[in-house]
């Protein structure tokens, strides 16, 4: 898709614009309500990150996935993360085969990795180990196995799941691992009037099914050339200032609000700010602009700082969550003109 | 606007909305500065006519004190509100709800190109109307900062047009009569006569007023500057206008030409108190004042020679260089000063006060005990006089004119 002139770059916005609403309205098909989440998800996926949904079970962060890659024609495939899971489990593994001439060989069997979206669910039950073997993916984009590195196929597009319950048995999430996470994204019990839509659609005897919005054979590729779509959204210096300014705002070394100095240990890295403008991107587009604006950061920032931020302990006995801090922060970026 | 790129357009409407919000911004400041400071002003001027020492000291302490504030915040205002060439778009952005598009165009401009630079310009030139110049910016300042402003001003110039009816009250020309042995000569100590014109008017502080003689002094030193400026403003604004002899006489017409020279401005305070006390006390010498001496040319050194005809002046018309040229010196610095004559002065009989009157001609067949102790007549002595009390010191010693019929 090249966008060389107005013209050009005016369809190619309304094209993402389509693909997006078509998604979304296939997704919502089967999923009632977690408008939001399923927003956010969207913009990870656009923005070329990975997502980290945290949510209780049984409140659709598997369905949402399935549908997400049911209606994108992508190929999707599913890792449900215990203690004893190997990373070869993850990645693949070699085995030996027996060739046609009667020989012997190592083959390199894949993985569930090598897929476009993986749902990786209670990543936070495997050892770390494991959860690195993934995470290495997600950075690298690709695998090594016994000293042959295995390129992983564009899009991939990782949504991991966290029970914020039973966590007897797991293991945290390291920050530095955390950090790989574009977004992450909190499920919520669904409302009053959600639950009731829920019951009657998934307890009917015709349940809906998505129906995939891109073809097949050219999934892959049309999303491979959204993503570059977003990534030519134009950002000017004064967005990218204040995309520096939230950055080092939530780091205690700087000169920022003091409540913020005290309740963070540890801020937002520099891929926090990726992250933000990444999504401002998607979101410019979304608004029909070809430029990012302060409101596109804003809409971003929360589900760009929640996972990045390490409070202190004066923030956790005060019952202060990240959410908090990052309010805090937007308001004191306001206060000082953006 | 048609002809111009895109982006041309855009920033040359920059440019205007930028001149425009600034120019509105000076005026904006320029009538607040001038609402303040002509207030100040005028009230200073007023508190300079009609109010005394103490009023005006404390009048022109306040007007300074807000001049000088209202300068401090309006700078300051201006200094914040100035719509730099770096910051304009971007505040024009806010102005105007264009959601970052006119801030990204003029950043980028020239930085980034492409379908979507393209797009963002075309964009930009759509949104033109939505912040023309005319709407982003009001042509005039606003109408109540205007009429306070032009309110001010009109305060000032009503109480500079006025200041001859706002002034105190006409000061006193003493004339006396009275020997006062002040000049220091062998000659003048015999008896000279001399004249105190004193139209000034002295604020002396209550007898028993506290404070050592140190503070006396700093406190003397504030009030004669304070005096000083106040006489000085009085003057520039038509002060000459209450130079008055007690019968009420109007200024001399050559004093107005001199209201705001140098002599009015180069007075010697010092010389004042003397002078006013000497006036206080009905042009008598008062004992220990130790005034500034007027010079007598005349007094042992005249070296006018006495060619033995008719003096200079005889006849009906004062002799117009009796007193010489009239011309400015130290000693004539004030509004008051002395003349030293030589000749008898007469006054009215039975008059306590001593009022001059012309001299009435000598009859030795209605008063001889008066004709035997004339005095022999002598050409006075030359002295100099300020150019603007010479037409007060004319007046006083013109000779009358004969009555019709009157023998010579």
């Amino acid at each position: 898709m090249s966008v060389e002139t107005a013209a050009a770059a005016t369809g190619a916005i309304r094209d993402f614009q389509d693909t997006f609403t078509a998604v979304r309205r296939e997704m919502a098909r089967v999923i009632v309500g977690h408008d939001e989440v399923i927003d956010t998800i969207l913009v990870g996926l656009f923005a070329g990150g990975h997502v980290l949904i945290e949510g209780v079970p049984g409140t659709g962060k598997t369905l949402i996935v399935r549908s997400l890659a049911e209606a994108l024609a992508l190929q999707f495939s599913r890792i449900q993360f215990t203690v004893d899971l190997m990373p070869a489990d993850i990645t693949g593994t070699r085995v030996v085969t027996e060739t046609p001439g009667g020989g012997r060989t190592f083959v390199f069997v894949p993985g569930p990795i090598f897929t476009h979206v993986l749902l990786a669910d209670e990543i936070n039950r495997a050892t770390p180990k494991t959860q690195s073997a993934l995470l290495e993916a997600m950075a690298e984009q690709q695998v090594t196995v016994a000293g042959a590195t295995h390129p992983l196929d564009a899009p991939f597009f990782v949504l991991a799941t966290l029970n914020p319950i039973e966590m007897e048995g797991t293991y945290q999430l390291p920050e530095a691992q955390l950090d790989r996470f574009l977004f992450k994204v909190l499920l919520q019990y669904p409302s009053q009037e959600e639950l009731e839509r829920i019951l009657a659609v998934t307890t009917g005897a015709d349940t809906p099914a998505v129906r995939p919005v891109l073809d097949v054979a050219t999934a892959p590729a049309r999303v491979e050339e959204l993503r570059r779509l977003v990534r030519s959204v134009l950002v000017a210096p004064h967005i990218e200032r204040y995309v520096a300014t939230l950055v080092r705002m939530t780091q205690p070394a700087t000169d920022g609000d003091a409540e913020v100095r005290r309740w963070v240990a540890y801020g937002a890295s520099p891929r926090g700010g990726q992250a933000l403008l990444l999504g401002a991107k998607v979101h410019a587009l979304l608004d029909g602009r070809p430029h990012v604006a302060h409101e596109d950061v804003d809409r971003v920032v929360r589900a760009a700082f929640r996972h990045r931020l390490v409070l202190t302990f004066a923030a956790e006995t005060e019952g202060i969550e990240a959410a908090t801090v990052v309010e805090r922060v937007l308001a004191s970026a306001a206060r000082h003109g953006r | 606007m048609s002809s111009l790129p895109p982006t041309q357009a855009v920033l040359q409407q920059v440019r205007a909305v930028r001149r425009r919000s600034n120019g509105h911004l000076l005026q904006q400041a320029a009538a607040r500065w001038l609402l303040v400071t002509a207030l100040a002003a005028a009230l200073v001027l007023v508190a300079a006519l009609r109010g005394g020492r103490l009023v005006f000291g404390s009048v022109l302490l306040l007007g300074a004190g807000a001049a000088i504030a209202v300068t401090v915040l309006v700078t300051r205002q201006v200094r914040a509100r100035w719509l730099r060439a770096r910051g304009a778009a971007a505040r024009i952005d806010r102005m105007r709800e264009l959601r970052g598009r006119l801030a990204s165009v003029v950043e980028l401009e020239g930085r980034a190109g492409g379908g979507f630079f393209e797009l963002l310009a075309e964009q930009n030139v759509d949104a033109l109307p939505r912040w023309r110049p005319e709407d982003v910016v009001p042509r005039l300042v606003s109408a109540p900062t205007l009429a306070a402003a032009c309110a001010a001003v009109a305060a000032l110039a009503l109480v500079i047009v006025f200041a001859p009816w706002l002034r105190p009250p006409p000061a006193r020309v003493l004339v006396g009569d009275r020997p006062m042995d002040f000049v220091a000569g062998d000659e003048s100590r015999t008896g000279a006569d001399r004249l105190l014109v004193a139209p000034g008017t002295e604020h002396q502080p209550p007898a028993g007023a506290p404070g050592s003689g140190r503070m006396r002094s700093e406190t003397e030193a504030e009030d004669s500057t304070l005096a000083t400026l106040q006489e000085w403003l009085q003057d520039t604004l038509g002060a000459d206008e209450h130079w008055q002899t007690d019968d009420g006489e109007a200024p001399p017409s050559g004093s107005r030409q001199d209201t705001t020279g140098s002599v009015r401005q180069d007075r010697d305070p010092k010389a004042r108190p003397v002078a006013d006390a000497r006036a206080a006390n009905g042009g008598r010498e008062v004992p220990g004042a130790d005034g500034p001496a007027t010079p007598r040319p005349g007094s042992g050194d005249d070296t006018t020679p006495d060619h033995g005809g008719a003096a200079p002046g005889a006849g009906s018309d004062t002799d117009p260089t009796l007193y010489g040229d009239p011309h400015d010196d130290l000693t004539a610095h004030g509004d008051r000063f002395e003349l030293a004559i030589a000749a008898r002065v007469r006054t009215r009989p039975g008059s306590a006060e001593a009022r001059w009157t012309d001299t009435p001609g000598a009859d030795a067949s209605r008063h001889p005990a008066l004709a035997s102790g004339q005095r022999r007549e002598q050409a006075g002595h030359r002295m100099t006089v300020p150019p603007t009390f010479a037409p007060i010191v004319r007046r006083l010693f013109a000779h009358a004119e004969p009555a019709p019929g009157a023998s010579p």
